[in-house]
């Protein structure tokens, strides 16, 4: 029979051009009758296949076996397809049973090398240390690296590099190896052979990635190699190891400027002039001298970098362009100030922003962090909305986040205008293709208006303006808009809830006037007013019910602040009616808009009512509820009085505006609810003491006749069912996300009716609830009673009236204001946090390590600020921002195992020297070259080992029977034993190999008890009668003594059996 | 280190894989495919380098062959402590260029002037030539006379009848 050699594969495979599938899965069945064959050739031959089916996608993993086999030719040629076949297609080596197979083979080809010493058996060493490094595992590494250590010492340059690149590999496997053999690592730094060197050089390297400390005393020798060796190769490997070892030796970093200097000044490698440049970056991060000042030199050695870099991203070359912008990068973690007065950099940089190629523009957005300022953040942002127009996929993305970051880092450091850039997030916001990005926007959105007080107005004006130019009296305006403007669905939300939370400021908003753009606050024909075009955006039927509704979460923010809306309106309604209906600014509420409003409400609350979303539901009902109990009739068109009408909301306007908008929220720290939560449960409200916070006027209809409800005979709008509590435990749920905001938005819910839920709620929503019971004392601006309750964290900037004002003039004031108010007391609650949750510690613990970081680059800032500062900077909410846009560092896809390997390798600790204890591992390894002369034939060794470890096993097993399982092993005990040599002929008989080693002088007719008489006849005749009666004595002495020995020879039988039949 | 080193032609079949981690047979295909469509979009005037999934990629096109080596930054232990580190220890991106270069240099001396087909009909010697290059992930030899000294011992070997090496 004919088999299909490769090159018949290839052919098919290419002649079937269309459909490979079956010619491919015939050649692998072939393969596999193939390999059945006893013919080594036809094995070898399958196995190429199989290979080459590999590379194009097929496992062969269920050849490991053939390929072992073939491995084990004599034949170079055949032996060398094996070894092709374990490597590239062996199954995950750790799981594989198949590698242990190899050990003995590769063991004898790794110390082939070292008998012949001939040309050829060094290369039959190479294809084997190859395959270890392919194919090593923990046992694998354990058994061989003797031989491998003893290759390190080969005559032929050709063995001793390979060996000692394999060495990385195997300490991966087999960490405590590295411990034993670094020193004969070290011996390779000054290896004659330069390429040996390199490669010592090179697993060093990698080595010290894991741990530099370890390889920290190796540094002068490495330091010579960079100034003498003239090996690009090599130089390259020991800048990059050099630079790793920075880290741990600052001092080092001074060391190394100045042969790097001289590397970049002479070389005229673009690959190692790149590198130095590289690595000097590295090191001027830690060139600070321990006074904290700066070596002289470092302004030329940063001229000198940024004028190599320049010249690399000005190169026509793009990978020049594309190295030299990430050199760039390296340099301004460092010296972030450095591109500042280097304006023709920047123009370079901005250029690359419009290449073709992606990879250069995204590299070139990331230096963009560094390179604004407060002056030119505009221009720079400006530019770049320029480019997301321009941009498509995920770079468009990019381009978003990064604009928000510059923004937003560090608190809108860089900002000066928030309505400026206000109107940038609502530019964002009508991107197409940045979903992923919409939360984010949202996030910003909302936390402008709410932080930042002077642009709250003109945030409610643009949110409204986002709300209404969905409706189809924006659509059909065709003003200035296109008619399907796109919004980010997460945006509306946000739009929403600030219209909704500060819609007492709506007048102002629209007084608001920006030039040409005046709002058209219609949201279709029929709209009043701002009022009511605001709840008509919200509440339109076609977003619960339309064809392509809006998720069922924002359907919920949107009943809720339509009703604050609409609680607004009220209270204008009063207003302009006190000023006897001469409307204020022109902004009024004029009956008739009061009455659309109210008849829009119950048209499309009872439309939301039947919501297949509970949450939905619930408010709508709710809503829907509240205004009937307000005294509202029932049937109210948009035909009846508007007079009777708006003066009964003007009657209820204050439990409205009391239940719905008391006051506008404000800013929360982040960690104020973990904070409250550690502090321990609040102080019991006494009944009285509640009793006097509440205002109970507001709630004047909850002790009248609800007549609505008696007239209807509706008994689900009995007084109970409408009960808030009941409402209130949605909230929660609503706020569930981390996100402040949101769970802010519990303040409006009517809420704390009943002392019950004080036991309701469970502790992770007391803060919330706490923030509730307050809300009533807060409605009149009287604060006293706040000022030590912990919970108003006064942290963010603009909290409030008095900061607000100054805010936008001076941010980072106002922010350290708030801070320094609000320290002491963060202090005292920080200092009795025992009661935390493990989670909470976590956090805090990583938030420290952040700040920790955060420290580091802006030291001086710090130090100027005091010690009121510092306790901000562990207490403050900067939280969020870190957490928000912490710069993405290379994604980690490395799979966990491979990262566990890392660890463990790190863990191993080359500073100290080799203690005594680890005498006992290194002899095991040290002392196998020895065996083979007592024992001759390595596949018996293995077994004796194991039957060491039997006894061991044995040992720990049966105590008591220690002397009885040593007489197993001890030929002098066993032969006088008459049950123990009975019951070891048994073993012996059961496993002839294990005992056959000793018996060489035995003749093979005899059995095997004979040959330990024979044996020990012949050694030892004169302790023969010395002994007997000793050994005789235990049998005597006692028969359970007996029994135990014969337990332990068959367990110990039993685990031969098992090792074997495993083997 | 290097993580893999794929040869590829220009309809984007692979020619040769040589992978220096394991790597599961899907993700491996996966990661292939996606690598190759990136790199054979990109055209001549775009730069070298892609970043793909944690991978640093360097090819090089040489008529109608893609050399395309990845490479990939260790886990590095320390930039989970210190995210001040931005230490990407990845290979030098234009050594890795000149090792390509080196590389086809060595085929071209090994075959004339290497084709496609040389690398297919001859997959297990190419892989040998590779090995000697490129041991585990780790340049290893780059003087080409070293590299072909093995292999062409193993031709002269293989033409006589009862060599060591046939």
């Amino acid at each position: 029979m004919f088999e299909k050699t490769l090159n018949d594969l290839v052919t098919g495979i290419r002649s079937h051009n269309r459909d490979t599938t079956l010619f491919i899965s015939n050649a692998i069945s072939e393969c596999k009758t193939e390999l059945k064959s006893s013919d080594l050739f036809i094995k070898a031959n399958a196995l190429e296949k199989l290979t080459f089916l590999q590379m194009m996608g097929y496992t062969m993993s269920w050849a490991a076996f053939s390929s072992v086999e073939v491995m084990s030719s004599p034949r170079f040629a055949l032996k060398r397809v094996g070894y092709l076949a374990a490597c590239q297609g062996l199954d995950q080596p750790d799981k594989s049973p198949v590698v242990l197979l190899t050990t003995n083979m590769l063991k004898k080809e790794l110390r082939g090398a070292t008998v012949g010493g001939s040309g050829e058996n060094m290369y039959h060493a190479g294809l084997a240390i190859n395959a270890l490094s392919n194919i090593v595992t923990e046992d694998l590494g354990r058994e061989l690296l003797p031989e491998l250590l003893h290759l390190l010492q080969h005559p032929s340059p050709y063995v001793r590099k390979k060996a000692l690149l394999c060495l990385y590999k195997v300490f991966l496997k087999y960490p405590q190896g590295l411990r034993l053999s670094f020193d004969k690592i070290k011996l390779c730094l000054d290896d004659s052979n330069t390429s040996v060197v390199s490669c010592a050089v090179n697993v060093i390297t990698e080595l010290s990635d894991k741990n530099p400390k370890n390889y920290l005393p190796l540094a002068p020798a490495f330091f010579k190699l960079l100034t003498s060796s003239a090996n690009n190769w090599m130089l390259i490997k020991v800048v990059k190891l050099l630079g790793s070892l920075v880290p741990e030796e600052p001092r080092l970093a001074r060391k190394l400027l100045e042969p790097l200097w001289n590397i970049v000044k002479t070389t005229h490698a673009k690959s190692l002039l790149y590198e130095a440049v590289y690595a000097i970056t590295l090191c001027l991060q830690y060139v600070k001298k321990q006074d904290g000042t700066q070596p002289s030199n470092i302004p030329q050695v940063v001229d000198l970098c940024v004028d190599t870099l320049k010249g690399f991203v000005q190169d026509n070359d793009q990978n020049l362009k594309y190295l030299g912008l990430v050199g760039f990068g390296s340099l301004l973690t460092s010296q972030p100030k450095v591109l500042h007065s280097q304006s023709e950099c920047k123009v370079l940089i901005l250029k690359c922003l419009s290449d073709e190629d992606v990879t250069i523009r995204t590299r070139a957005l990331g230096l963009l962090n560094f390179m604004t300022t407060k002056r030119n953040l505009v221009e720079l942002i400006t530019q770049l909305l320029g480019h997301v127009e321009a941009a498509t996929g995920e770079y468009r993305c990019d381009l978003v986040e990064e604009i928000i970051r510059m923004c937003s880092s560090n608190k809108y450091e860089l900002l000066a205008d928030f309505t400026w850039y206000f109107d940038v997030l609502v530019t964002l916001a009508g991107v197409r293709g940045i979903e992923n990005q919409g939360e984010v926007i949202a996030k910003q959105w909302m936390d402008v208006a709410w932080r930042v007080l002077p642009v709250r107005g003109y945030a409610v004006k643009r949110s409204l303006e986002v709300l209404l130019c969905r409706g189809p009296g924006a659509a059909g305006d065709e003003s200035n808009r296109d008619g399907d403007r796109h919004i980010l669905p997460e945006i509306l939300p946000a739009a929403a809830w600030i219209v909704g939370e500060y819609s007492l400021l709506l007048p102002e908003a629209l007084g608001i006037s920006d030039g040409d753009d005046e709002l058209d606050t219609r949201y279709d024909s029929t709209t009043k007013g701002a009022y009511h075009g605001a709840i008509q955006s919200m509440t339109s039927p076609a977003d619960t019910a339309g064809v392509s509704p809006i998720p069922s979460n924002t359907q919920g923010v949107f009943v809720q602040n339509a009703m604050k809306v609409f609680a607004a309106a009220c209270q204008r309604n009063i207003q302009a009616n006190g000023n006897n209906n001469i409307s204020l600014d022109g902004f009024g509420c004029s009956d008739d808009e009061l009455l659309a409003c109210v008849s829009t409400l119950m048209a499309n609350l009872e439309i939301y009512m039947e919501s297949p979303d509970a949450e939905v539901k619930e408010r709508a009902f709710t809503s829907y509820q509240l205004l009937l109990s307000l005294g509202l009739p029932k049937g109210v068109s948009a035909f009846s009085a508007a007079d009777s009408i708006a003066s009964t909301f003007r009657n209820a306007s204050p439990t409205l505006t009391y239940l719905l908008i008391p006051e506008p929220m404000r800013p929360i720290s982040a960690k104020a609810q973990r904070r409250k939560l550690a502090e321990g449960p609040p102080s019991p409200i006494s009944v009285e003491e509640w009793d006097r916070d509440v205002n109970w006027d507001a709630l004047w209809f909850l002790e009248e006749e609800t007549p609505i409800f008696d007239r209807n005979g509706n008994v689900k709008g009995s007084g109970e069912s409408v009960s808030f509590t009941k409402q209130q435990t949605s909230v929660p749920s609503y706020g569930g996300g981390n996100d402040d905001v949101i769970s802010g938005t519990g303040t409006e819910q009517p809420s704390s009716l009943g002392e019950a839920d004080n036991i309701l709620f469970g502790g992770t929503t007391k803060s919330f609830y706490s923030d509730a019971t307050s809300g009533p004392s807060r409605a009149p601006p009287s604060s006293t009673r706040r000022e030590g309750d912990p919970f108003y964290l006064n942290s963010a900037p603009p909290s409030g009236e008095l900061l607000g004002t100054t805010f936008s003039n001076s941010p980072e004031k106002t922010s350290k204001d708030a801070a320094d108010a609000a320290a002491p007391r963060f202090g005292s609650i920080r200092l009795d946090s025992g009661g935390e949750s493990d989670e909470g510690i976590g956090d805090r613990k990583a938030a420290k390590k952040k700040k920790k970081a955060k420290k580091n680059t802006g030291d001086i800032n710090l130090a100027s600020l005091g010690p009121s500062l510092k306790i901000d900077i562990t207490g403050s909410d900067e939280e969020d921002d870190t957490k928000l846009y912490q710069p993405k560092r290379g994604s980690q896809t490395n799979k966990p195992g491979r990262a566990k390997e890392f660890e463990i390798l790190a863990q191993v600790d080359l500073t100290t020297p080799l203690g005594e204890h680890e005498v006992m591992p290194k002899n095991e390894h040290y002392v196998v070259p020895d065996r083979p002369r007592a024992q001759p034939e390595p596949k018996i060794k293995k077994q004796k080992k194991k039957k060491d470890k039997k006894k061991k096993a044995s040992k720990q097993e049966q105590p008591s029977a220690r002397a009885a399982t040593g007489d197993l092993l001890g030929f002098d005990t066993m032969a006088f034993d008459p049950i123990a040599q009975s019951s070891s002929t048994q073993a012996a008989a059961a496993n002839p190999m294990t005992t056959a080693a000793p018996v060489y002088s035995t003749p093979a007719h005899n059995t095997i008890s004979n040959a330990f008489d024979d044996l020990l006849g012949l050694e030892m005749p004169t302790s023969l009668p010395t002994s007997a009666p000793t050994s005789e004595q235990p049998v005597i002495s006692s028969n359970n003594q007996d029994k135990e020995v014969k337990k332990a020879a068959k367990k110990a039988k039993k685990l031969k059996k098992e090792k074997k039949s495993k083997q | 280190m290097i993580s893999f080193i794929l040869m590829v032609n220009k309809q984007g079949q692979t020619r040769l894989s040589s992978y220096y981690e394991w790597m599961d047979m899907q993700e491996r295909v996966a990661l292939e495919s996606e690598i190759i469509r990136k790199c054979l979009s990109r055209s001549e005037l775009q730069c070298s380098f892609l970043e793909y999934r944690g991978f640093k990629v360097i090819y090089r096109r040489y008529a109608s062959l893609f050399f395309i080596v990845g490479t990939k930054a260790d886990l590095d232990v320390r930039a989970l402590d210190a995210p001040g580190s931005t230490a990407e220890n990845y290979e030098n991106e234009l050594g890795l260029l000149e090792f390509i270069h080196s590389l086809v240099e060595t085929m071209d001396r090994w075959a004339g002037s290497i084709c496609e087909l040389d690398i297919m009909y001859q997959l297990e010697q190419v892989h040998f030539l590779l090995d000697e290059m490129v041991m585990n992930g780790y340049i290893v030899e780059t003087n080409k006379s070293n590299v072909l000294r093995p292999i062409d011992l193993i031709d002269r070997e293989s033409k006589k009848t009862e060599g060591m090496f046939r």
